[in-house]
């Protein structure tokens, strides 16, 4: 996986590209934590995420909620927001449905 | 929404030292979800026991396997401890493995609902169940009755609030044989993932479960004998007991290949003798001729970073596809194909420790704790609260579960 990271005003970027899965999380983890700024996961780039990559994004998003530091998740590919909607985590991750959604 | 109080969790599961179905995983989920923030108070409704047994004052003692009072007597404890929200830790046979007894202990959920939150985790659904090879319908007209009955269960069980089951597949199947919104997946997870334990010296092949009825030895024994040809001082450890609807069957077993040396029939496995069971071998082989539901022993086999030998069969292949876990496979019941993999692995330990530590990334990569945190924020979400951490309210100790 792929990890570039932009800023903007007062948040840190972070656009993803390729699989998220167990092999890649340690990866990402490393990079994201800890959590301490505001921050959002472009994810216009991964087409395919497993339980794990999901159960990574969970574990953010209860850090980032107890660290009070604000977390969004975009871009989802169409194939991605399946996985979200099969586990119904749309429904509790921070996912931010105003960017246009890739194909 | 409104800011949340740690809430009140009732689990009900079998639960150690019980050895009712899904004991291990209870135990491990309520250590979980006892350690979590969130959770201000755990109670678990679980099996009675044929002795009494001093336990801590969370741990009820409620419902027994095959009586057929199991759905009130677990409606009358949830009445008293007046949890925020109920979690039914289940497979189809939870309740006993004579049919009436069975049946009516899964609609412990649906009479449970209309007085809390109520969640079901559902390990496997009778859709998926080969009934002849799982031991619970050896004729076509009882195959249909059962297949009937299971339908209507299935929709009694789809009354709770959310339904999680362990594999994509089977949320398919409820969205669109049952046409149910509240089915969701929650992944399996893994238990405690520490270390791998360097491979044994002696090669040896370890199987676990409980077997008799779609879990097989024999065909592991005849590759047994196979694999002494090349490698005579191979082992070959049977751990687990038999199925409750197979009694007798590993003894018949052991006495049919009492002539093969290097075989071990363990028993039941007490889970304090689970770590030193994986670590004592180089492959972990799954002789299943048909699954029922997620693998624990091959999240096991992850957790202790140990290289699988699966067949070509729905649920594994999966399992494999979806959470990252890795195998060499075999031809069900084809000794021929079970040998080759096998001694494939036996023969090379860095192709075994590399499946090992893939098997290792991936049941890090989600463990029951994770899990755990899947099942809260849903609860939370439901509960229209929002949640803060406030770690002095909690009041139970993971070291009392």
């Amino acid at each position: 996986m792929d990890i570039r990271q932009t800023s903007q005003t007062s948040r840190v970027i972070y656009h993803l590209k390729g699989r998220f899965d167990a092999h890649e999380v340690a990866k990402l983890k490393g990079t994201l934590e800890p959590v301490k700024q505001d921050f959002e996961l472009d994810m216009q780039g991964v087409n395919f995420i497993d339980s794990s990559g999901l159960a990574l994004l969970v574990n953010l998003y209860k850090k980032a909620r107890d660290a009070n530091v604000k977390m969004s998740i975009a871009n989802l590919q169409d194939t991605v927001k399946v996985i979200f909607e099969v586990t119904k985590l749309d429904m509790v991750l921070p996912l931010d449905k105003s960017q246009k959604v890739s194909t | 929404m409104q800011k949340g109080m740690p809430m009140h969790i009732a689990l009900v599961t079998a639960f150690p030292p019980s050895k009712g179905s899904l004991n291990e995983y209870g135990f491990h989920f309520a250590r979980a979800l006892g350690n979590k923030a969130e959770v201000r108070q755990l109670s678990i409704v679980a099996d009675t026991l044929a002795e009494k047994i001093s336990e801590a004052p969370h741990i009820h003692r409620v419902w027994s396997f095959n009586d057929v009072q199991t759905a009130w007597k677990i409606n009358q404890k949830l009445d008293d401890l007046k949890p925020d929200a109920v979690i039914f830790n289940l497979q189809f046979a939870s309740f006993g493995d004579k049919r009436i007894p069975a049946a009516l202990g899964l609609l412990a959920p649906w009479m449970s609902k209309s007085k809390r939150l109520s969640f079901t985790l559902l390990h496997n659904l009778f859709e998926t169940v080969d009934l002849s090879s799982a031991g619970y319908a050896q004729n076509p007209i009882l195959k249909t009755a059962m297949n009937l009955a299971g339908n209507a269960f299935t929709r009694a069980l789809l009354k709770s609030d959310l339904i999680a089951t362990t594999m994509p597949r089977y949320v398919d199947i409820l969205r669109e044989t049952y046409h149910a919104k509240n089915a969701f997946l929650a992944p399996h997870g893994s238990f405690d993932v520490g270390h791998i334990a360097p491979l044994p010296k002696t090669p040896t092949v370890m199987t676990f479960g409980k077997f008799g009825t779609y879990k097989k030895v024999e065909v592991l024994l005849e590759a047994h004998a196979e694999l002494q040809k090349r490698l005579p001082d191979v082992r070959l450890v049977i751990a687990g007991s038999d199925s409750p609807n197979a009694k007798g069957y590993l003894e018949n077993a052991a006495q049919q290949y009492q002539h093969l040396s290097n075989v071990v029939f363990t028993g039941y496995v007490a889970e304090e003798d689970v770590p030193r069971i994986f670590s004592d071998s180089t492959v972990v082989a799954f002789p299943y001729e048909s699954t029922t539901g997620s693998s624990g022993v091959l999240h096991q086999a992850g957790q202790f970073g140990r290289a699988a030998v699966m067949p070509e069969i729905g649920d594994l292949a999966d399992l494999i596809a979806d959470e990252g876990y890795q195998a060499l496979s075999f031809k069900p019941g084809d000794v021929a194909s079970l040998t080759a993999a096998l001694y494939d692995l036996l023969s090379d330990k860095e192709k075994a420790l590399a499946l090992g530590q893939a098997n290792h990334r991936a049941a890090s990569g989600i463990t029951l704790d994770d899990v755990a945190d899947w099942y809260l924020l849903h609860i939370s979400r439901l509960l229209g609260q929002t949640w803060t951490l406030d770690k002095q309210a909690k009041q139970v100790a993971s070291s009392t579960i």
